[in-house]
Formats: structure tokens, sequence, C-alpha cells
């Protein structure tokens, strides 16, 4: 493979690597006890990050690295091209030796003659005015004969699966999961023999994670479609990922869990992603399906829904559908949107047109939409299909270029800002678009007071709104230092503060994760059953769906194709194979145990619990 | 929705397909004819050459976007200048506040056509020049590497912050901020919850940016190649030709033989 | 005056360059606040952008400002050979501001620009003024040279939407973001290596810094109402006062570093 198959076979050599990212910091010592060293809070910043790493990555292996939030995942890769510590400057102690070079003394542009990398924000690795030049950018820098760049170019594009491109093309005009591609063709074309993923998908929709995910399949199986054995670059040989989505880690053969700053739990990946203990105490969310079968006595509890269901295939369990077609329609797990009130917004006919450089584009074309009080509603569709763009007509951001759209009875044209806004509050996508003031209660109080609330009662309201989220102590603290997890929480508490009757979300869980996502979303599910909070969500996320979510309205191309209950929808495999939605494991699961065992009609297990009910269910009968 | 609002117009023109030094000596030959001359007739031969070329490139629709302005200085043009050049001739015009003699209407109008001239001369080379052309011609002409990639970069950015500007304004919109509120310093102030997500969002990424930059083997210090460097070919050497016989033909006419003088 | 060339060996300067300007004409486009003459100028919130970013990250933000104007026409549609001159004066209007923090005298507050004192808005307020009036008056002379609007009209409407933007909005910004980007480690003389900073042997700071206030306002004065547009005159004056402030950039030196060591919180 390499050139350095005389090391022993050692892609990366991490040996007692302590750092901090602050400067100035007394290093522990890498024999500390590591229990003690487990940050309490996974958002809390500050102290020693990497407290005594010590890894080998073996070349041809494909590893992946998962931990808590904040648990120096992130950091650990940037030690393995020298941006740590010759790029961010701390307090770094310990031996990294990559690809045969001491990469602590090596500068970052030398690194990158032999280690690529890629990262979650694609919007910060791109450089290029167009996609070629995008490309050669690397080659460039590393000084590649122009004549052999556009070899390059067409073999790392075609790896990318982004082959069909016009190369002139400027990549703002891309999707999301294109110009991540187009990231990774940009790092592959350096010729890189190792290649360190971070989060590469965490910010994509589920079209282009899958995309992207694809690539790096094609990446691990090393068959990049060129012929190896001519002693050419014939693909990055060794690869180390990290990422919090179990399906994307399935996909390489060595895992590894950080705990407290340390390698806590290392082997191959089946084995570290069933040991329900290591993940547990490192933080890192358990598979479903192996959460599931481990409740149910599972000895060696499947990662696969097509190996769970082989599982309950050969052993004497049955799976009971939680209902069936005609039953009565069972809520969902988090018991949100269950008592539900009067029509509060009525849409009909809705059309919506953006003007564009060739003419305008129709986002929105002819919706019609109901919405009642204390109902929990999830807008889902692909990028583009004008869920946002919907989602803004509800209080009035945008105006109808047709058809009408009422809140509680009133056109909403006629309807100022300053009066829906009170009623209808809106949590965008990336809270740092609104972020500015200098305290978290000055940025909770902004809204409430535009609103023309003060004193006395503006003070609660703010102070409630900062509890609600769980952000109390953080009072006077300066929002830009919180995590991005306490930012969106400081956003909600921003429209919380206005006493709002409906909440819309757009994409609120976008950068998330997995535990964040949770903690948001059950702040959310809270204010809808307790106060009765209307709630209409954008999201990309079918397990906030499955959970949360009683009523789904799925958008195509600016119109809604669907509008039915989600266990419902969740039902309908082929509905939701052809609008490209795919349902959580425990979903995908029950569809397939009912079709396994005929069960007609049968609606689907929306979470965890109702999967292990719906098989103990079965088992004695 | 993220459109693109780049005034680059793509089609397979003789003036698209020409590379970027060649389409700047030919509008820099257009902006000298069109600054040498005083006479308005003088001054309309590059300016309706400069619309013609503009129309036959598929910059129509970009006038059209510009039309607003291309009035407006036009007829600031005509209402200034007269204030500001000597009087001679016979009374043109005469208002309340003052007379505008022949002359000081030929200099005005001759100005105003100018400033047009620029307008769409200018026009002429975005409507023709991708970004990726107007970066690489910069390199073409010399200028050092790390400024033309900062140059691209922020090309490369621009709509992407542009898009985030609209973002934060309907995030604040939302919140009930109103921008229009209070007297005119209030106005200002106002876009004090505007400007700062906007411009701590693109400066959070400074770091991260710069990390994946060295990452990508970026370095100030190195040896670096460069790829797609577009050899000057027939039709480029003719229309630099051109533009330069422009710009000679012009300062000529003007000072030699004296054409196109008020 | 060498930090203007030696800022280009540094990552994170390029980068900065890069997004100040992008930042600049991202924002300089769809906000307009009055318009003052239709087409030609209106006060615009991003105009003080190039004052508080030029004290903040040096020279980044000159060059940033330059560029950041330079695509605002690319996409405005206004590219044209007046845009060599916004380009110039764009680049001083980035440039001014952190020759002068910290050398300006007895207006210098003495501290880092984090806008908690009177005194220190005192010296905000007087770089704002000289920023807003050296962009002004290079600008409206270049114009007035090519001949398309006079000296007289361009001058004190740039003067004015410049300085009403940066003297109003300078002040909340530097509050709110001044702490946060010395946080995150990109204020220049964090970022810059001190030698790529060092100002020549020959350096009178404070003799440049009153020099460009000074120098930038006579020169507008002068040509708004002494000199007639287009007059040979008019295109001396420019000249001089150009040339002046070219002299200012070499014998200045950067104030906020010297502050930072002072004050010991570097």
């Amino acid at each position: 493979m390499g050139t350095s198959e005389q090391d022993d076979g050692i892609a990366a050599r991490l040996r007692r690597v302590l750092f901090s990212y602050d400067r100035e910091a007394t290093l522990p010592s890498p024999e500390a006890d590591a229990d003690d060293a487990a940050p309490a809070d996974p958002d809390e910043r500050g102290g020693a990050v990497l407290r005594g790493v010590d890894l080998d990555i073996l070349e041809g292996s494909f590893t992946v690295v998962m931990g808590a939030s904040g648990g120096g995942k992130s950091t650990l890769l940037r030690t393995l091209n020298g941006i740590i510590p010759g790029f961010i400057s701390g307090s770094f102690e310990g031996d990294v030796t990559v690809l045969e070079r001491d990469a602590t003394t090596t500068r970052v542009p030398e690194m990158a003659r032999g280690v690529g990398m890629v990262i979650q924000d694609y919007e910060a690795q791109l450089f290029g005015t167009s996609v070629a030049t995008e490309v050669a950018f690397g080659p460039e820098n590393l000084a590649v004969p122009p004549a052999e760049i556009d070899d390059r170019i067409d073999r790392s594009l075609s790896i990318a699966g982004l082959e069909g491109l016009d190369l002139r093309r400027s990549p703002d005009a891309l999707s999301g999961g294109q110009k991540q591609r187009l990231v990774f063709a940009g790092v592959l074309a350096m010729y890189p023999e190792l290649l360190v993923l971070d989060e590469p998908t965490s910010d994509l929709d589920p079209a282009g994670s899958r995309e992207t995910l694809s690539v790096i399949g094609r990446l691990a199986d090393g068959a990049d479609g060129t012929d190896g054995g001519t002693g050419a670059w014939d693909g990055p040989g060794t690869i180390v990922m990290v990422t919090h989505k179990i399906e994307e880690a399935l996909l390489a053969d060595h895992a590894v869990l950080l705990r407290g700053g340390r390698a806590y739990r290392s082997g191959p990946a089946e084995e570290v992603f069933t040991d329900i203990e290591a993940l547990r105490a490192s933080r890192v969310a358990v598979p479903p399906l192996v959460e599931a079968f481990d409740r149910l006595g599972v000895d060696d509890p499947p990662l696969r829904v097509e190996e769970a269901a082989e599982l309950v295939a050969e052993t004497d369990l049955t799976w009971q559908p939680p209902a069936r077609a005609g039953d009565p329609l069972p809520g969902v797990p988090a018991g949100t949107g269950e008592t539900t009130g009067d029509v509060l917004f009525e849409i009909s006919d809705l059309v919506h047109e953006y003007d564009t450089g060739d003419g305008a584009v129709r986002a929105v074309d002819g919706l019609d939409l109901t919405v009642h009080e204390g109902e929990v509603v999830a807008i889902v569709g692909h990028n583009g299909s004008g869920k946002t763009t919907l989602a803004k007509h509800l209080n009035g951001l945008l105006d109808p270029d047709r058809g009408t759209v009422t809140w509680d009875g009133r056109d909403l044209r006629d309807v100022r800002m300053s009066e829906v806004g009170r009623h209808v509050g809106f949590v965008f996508q990336n809270p740092d678009h609104q972020i500015f003031a200098a305290t978290v209660e000055e940025e909770v109080a902004f809204g409430p007071e535009n609103f023309g609330l003060a004193g006395a009662e503006l003070d609660r309201r703010v102070a409630d709104a900062i509890e609600t989220v769980e952000l109390d102590g953080l009072e006077d603290a300066d929002p830009f230092n919180l995590s991005k997890g306490q930012r969106q929480r400081v956003a909600l508490a921003g429209i919380l503060a206005t006493d709002p009757d409906v909440i819309v979300f757009d994409e609120p869980s976008t950068g998330l994760d997995a535990q964040q996502q949770a903690t948001f979303m059950d702040m959310v599910a809270r204010l809808n059953r307790e106060e009765g909070v209307t709630v209409v969500m954008v999201t990309h996320s079918m397990s906030t769906v499955a959970e949360y979510a009683p009523r789904s309205v799925v958008m195509v191309d600016g119109r809604k194709v669907a509008d039915r209950p989600t266990r419902e929808l969740f039902a309908d495999g082929p509905a939701l194979a052809e609008w490209d939605l795919r349902p959580p494991q425990p979903v995908a699961l029950a569809n397939r145990l009912a079709d396994q065992q005929g069960l007609d009609g049968a609606l689907p297990a929306l979470s965890v619990d109702e999967l292990v009910a719906g098989l103990q269910g079965g088992d004695g009968q | 929705m993220s459109t693109s609002p780049s005034l680059y117009v793509d089609r397979d023109t003789a003036i698209h397909r020409l590379t970027p030094r060649a389409k700047l000596a030919l509008v820099s030959g257009l902006f000298v004819a069109s600054y040498v001359f005083e006479h308005p007739l003088a001054v309309a031969v590059p300016l309706v050459t400069s619309f013609v070329a503009l129309v036959w490139v598929g910059g129509w629709a970009n006038f059209r976007r510009l039309r607003v302005i291309v009035v407006a200085l036009f007829v600031v043009g005509l209402v200034v200048w007269p204030l500001f050049t000597p009087p001679g001739g016979p009374v043109v015009l005469s208002t309340p506040v003052l007379d505008v003699t022949r002359q000081q209407f030929l200099v005005a109008l001759g100005r105003s056509e100018r400033i047009a001239a620029f307008i769409v001369g200018g026009l002429l080379f975005v409507t023709t020049t991708s970004n990726e052309e107007i970066v690489s011609g910069l390199r073409s002409l010399g200028v050092p590497y790390a400024f033309c990639f900062a140059v691209g970069t922020a090309l490369r950015l621009f709509p992407t912050l542009l898009g985030a500007t609209g973002t934060v304004k309907q995030a604040q919109q939302a919140r009930g901020h109103d921008l229009d509120a209070g007297s005119p310093v209030e106005r200002i102030r106002n876009y004090v919850p505007l400007l700062i997500p906007v411009f701590m969002t693109a400066i959070r990424n400074v770091q991260t940016q710069s990390m994946a930059l060295e990452a990508r083997g970026f370095d100030t210090r190195g040896e670096r190649t460069f790829y797609g460097q577009r050899t000057f070919g027939a039709a480029d050497w003719v229309v630099a030709a051109f533009g330069l016989a422009l710009v000679v033909g012009s300062v000529v006419l003007r000072y030699v033989v004296g054409v196109g003088t008020v | 005056m060498r930090e203007i060339f030696t800022m280009w060996r540094d990552t994170r300067m390029i980068m900065l360059v890069a997004v100040v300007a992008a930042v600049y004409a991202a924002v300089l486009l769809p906000f307009k606040l009055f318009t003052i003459i239709p087409g030609i100028t209106s006060v615009r919130p991003a105009n003080v952008f190039p004052v508080i970013f030029s004290i903040m990250f040096g020279p980044a933000a000159a060059w940033g400002a330059a560029i950041g104007n330079l695509i605002g026409d690319i996409f405005g549609g206004t590219l044209g050979p007046g845009s060599i001159f916004g380009f110039l004066g764009n680049f001083f209007f980035g440039f001014v501001g952190y020759k002068l923090w910290g050398n300006l005298g007895p207006l210098s507050s003495g501290d880092e620009p984090d806008m908690r004192s009177g005194m220190q808005i005192v010296e905000y307020l007087a770089i704002a003024v000289a920023s807003s009036a050296v962009c002004a008056a290079i600008i409206a002379w270049g114009v007035d040279l090519l001949g398309l609007v006079p000296f007289t009209v361009l001058g004190p409407t740039i003067m004015i939407n410049n300085t009403l933007a940066a003297a109003v909005l300078g002040p909340p910004l530097l509050y709110l973001t001044y702490p946060r980007i010395k946080e995150m480690g990109l204020l220049y003389p964090e970022v810059m290596e001190s030698g790529d900073l060092s100002a020549f042997g020959f350096a009178q700071p404070t003799v440049a810094g009153f020099g460009f206030l000074v120098v930038s306002l006579v020169w507008l004065a002068l040509g708004t109402y002494a000199l007639p547009p287009g007059s040979t005159g008019q295109m001396v004056l420019g000249a001089v006062g150009f040339v002046l402030m070219v002299v200012f950039g070499v014998i200045g030196s950067q104030g906020l570093p010297a502050v930072m060591d002072r004050t010991g919180i570097h």
C-alpha cells in the first residue's frame, strides 16, 4: 500500500498526548486517573482536552473515533496533520508520528503532502471560484506540474461522484452534498495516504449525507475505479473519521471510544458498538437496535435492520404491532400534540416565487394547509422543496404571491410583525444569525423589549425563559462563548420570553449531536404538553419526527404530497421510498417484521420502547 | 434559496472567448476614448459601441438591472456640470436660477455620456468575464499570488455572506426589530443587531478556514504551480491591438488633430 | 508601512483579507439608509467596517476594504476607471484606523479600543473623521480627475456618509465585538509576528497620526471650496495630498501592539 510498510504497518502513532487550548494550562500527568478527568458537562469548555492519548492507527485500516461532545475527538484528529501543536497554539505534550514524520514539529502545509483532511463545515473549505480551480488548488499548492493536474481532477471528481459536473461551474451554485463532495475531490486530488474526516456529513441534509457517505464507502472499499499495482496512488490507504452517526460509523472496521481525554475502548467496530457499557461510559449514543435487543436479553445484539430481522426470524420472538389500520391511532412516544383546539392557521392556494437572474422560481406552488391549536406538525422534504419558505409565511416574514394565509381568522397580510411576532415565534436554523448582545440575559430580552415589554414583567419573563431552557446561572455569560447546543437554546429562550402561542422551528437540530438534539426537543415537547404551545417544525431528522410529531406534511417541489398521521406515513414503505425519506431503525425494523410475518395493515413502532414492547408482547404468545 | 447575484452571463461569444487580458485591453480602449473627448457626438461613439457590444454578448438584462442608476447619474451630470462650466455661446435653457449656455449644455451632456459609457463598458467586462477569469486575469497581469487568492476567496464567499445578511435581517425582524423606527441617528443604530451577527459569523470562521487552508497545503513560502493558465491566442492579439489602437487613435484625434472638443 | 506587505506571509491574515472583503461587499450592496444623490451615494451602514476592522485587524482591513469595494463594483455593475480610486480610497479608509489608534497624543486614551471609557470614544471619533476624510478626498479627487462628478459635490457627500455610519455605529460595535475578537485571538498584534509589524527606525507615529487627520481635512476643504473642478490646481492638490498620505503611512506605526504590551494583557 503506502511507502511505510517497513514501519510495522502503522500509519499514525500517538504516545502520551496531552493538549489544552489554554496556553498557560498545567497539563495533567498522563498517568492520572482517567475517571476523575471526565468533565461534568459535555458542553463545558476549558481544561485539558487530551489527557494522555495512546493510540496506533494501523495502515490500511478505517478507524472511527467516537465520544461525547467537547470530549476531544476533533482535537485528536488535529494532531494528525500538525494543526495541533503547529497551527493552534495551546499547551501540548507527547509524541505523534504520522507516516513516519514527526507531526509535532512538521509544518501543516508539509504534512498536507501525506495527510488529507475534510471537516464538517464545507463552506469553510471551499476557496475556488470554479469546480476546476477548487480541485486544482491542493495540487497547485504541492507544486504538481499543471499537465498532471488535469488527470488528478478527473480522477478525484470521479471518486467523489461528481464526474458529470461542469468544471467551470461556481461552487456557490452547488447543493450542500455536492459542495462537501467537491471538498473531498479537492483533498483527494492531493493523493493523500491518510485521510482524516471530521464529522463530514454533520452539516448536510439526508440526501447530501447519503451522497457523501457513498463516497466514503467507496474509499473504504478501496474501489476508486483506478488500476492499482502500478505503484501509483490508488486511494488513501488509511482513513480516520470522527462521527456521531452510527450508520456512518459502521463503515469503519475499527472503533475507538474517547473518554476523559483518553482512548477508553478500542477494537473491531462491531464489537465496540455492541459494548453498551463502554458506549454509555463514553457518552456515545447506543445504537437503537442494540439497545432494544439488549433489553430483550439478546447476548449479541444486532446493529443493522437486516440482522435484527433475521435474528427475530431465528428466535422465538414475534412482532406484535402497536396498532393496525382501522384501530384507534396511538399517539407518538413523546405524548405531544394530543390535545388540540380550534383552527389556528388556514393556508389556501399559497404560491411563493423568488426572483432570480433567470426569472422567477416557484418555491411554494398552490399549497393548502390547516393547523389547529396545540398540534405538533412536522414539515419534511428535500432541500429546495419549499419547506422553509412555507414556514416563513406563518408569521408574515414572507407575503404570498397568490393565495392567503390566515392566523386566528385574520389575513396575515393585514397584521403587523409587531403583533403576530409576539404570538408566533420563529426559531431559525442557525442561532448565530441572530445572537449579538453582550450577555445571555440581554439577548433573551431583545425580542420581548421590541414587542413593548418592560420592567418587572420583562425581567420575570426573561428569567423564566432562561430557566426553561436550563441556562440559569449563565445569565451574565457571553452567548458567543457557549456551545452550539446552548446557543440554540438561547435563541429558543428569546422566543419563549415573548410567551408565544405558536413556535415555528426551521431545522432546529442542524449541527447538534444526538444528546444536544434530545435535550432541545424534550424542552419543546414539554412546552407543547404543559402549556399547549402549537409547534410547526421543518426538519430532516426522521427520528425527531417519529418521536415528537403525530402529524407529518411531506413537500416535493413546492407541493404538499402528503399530510397524514406520522405513524401511517411511516407504514407506507412505497411512499417513503418515492419521496426518499428514510425512517429511523425501529420503524424500519417494525415494517420489515410486519412483512416477514405477513401482518396486513400493521402500523410501525416509533421508538425503541415501542419496539421492545411489541417484541415482548409477541414473545410468550 | 441561494441564487447567484453575479452579473456574468454564460454565453459563447467571441468576446467571451477572449482571455481576460484582451478583454481588459478592449474595455480600456473604450474607456480612454470616452475620457479624452468632450463633445457629446464624439463621446457617443464609444458609448454606442459599448452598448451594442453589451447587447450582443447578452448583457441587456444587466443593463436593465442598472438602468435606474444610469439614468440617475445621467441626470445628475446634466444638472451639476453646467454649474461648474464657464458659459459660452447662446443660452439654450433659461431657468429662474440660472441660464444654461450652449457650451455648458454640451459639456454636461458629454460628461453624462462619459459616465454612461464607463458603466456600460464596465458591464461589458463583467458580463463576459467569470469570477474565475477575473482572478486568473489578475494573475496574468503579474499581481502576486496571495493577493489573487484573497480576491478569489472573497468572490467565493460573497454570495454566501449576502445570503446570510438576508437571513439575519429576517431573524431580527421576526423578533420584532424595526429598522425604520426612530430618529435618523437611531435608524443608523438600528443596524447594530444586524451587523454583529453578519460579521461575527464570518469572522468566527476565519480560524477554521485558515486551518483548512493550510491542511490543503497552502503555504506562502513554498513553491507552487498554476493550473489552467491561458495563452494569448491570435484573436487576443488582434483585440489587444485594437484596444491599443483605440487608445492611441483617440489621443491623437483629440490632442493632435483637435477633434471632439466643445 | 512594511506590515501591509509582510502580512501576506500569514495564512490567517490572508483569510482575514478575504473575509473582510466579502463581508464589506455583502453588507454594502443590500443595506442603504438614506440616499443623498441617487445613483451616486447614500449612507451605508457597511461604511463602519473599514474603520473598526482597521483597528482590530490592521493591514488586513486595508486590503479587505479595498478588495471589498472592488467586489461591490463587480457585482453592483459599477466597475470602471473610477474603481481604481474606489480601491485606493477604501484602502486608506481601512488603513488610517490602526495607524492612529494609540498614536494621537493627547487625543489617545492609552487603552485598548473596547469603548469602555469616554476618552476611547473621543479617540475613536477622531479616527472615524480622519479615515472618512482621507477616503472622501481620494475618491472625490479621482472622480473629479475623470471628469465624472465635481470634487465639490462628491467630497463632502462621501465625507458625511462615511462619518455618519462610522461615528454612530463604531462605538457600539467595538464595545460588543472587540473583547470577543480578542478572545478568538484574531487581533492583528496577536496574529502577526512582531518582526513583521515593526515600524521603521525613523518613524514619527504621532506626527503621522495628526498628519492624516489634519491634511485630509485641509485637502477636503480646499478641494471643495477653493478650487474649481477639473482644474490643474485640483489635480495638483490631489497629487500632493495623496503623496502626503503615503508619507504618513511610511513614517507612521501601529499603536495597538504597544497599548497591549503596556496594559500587559497580551
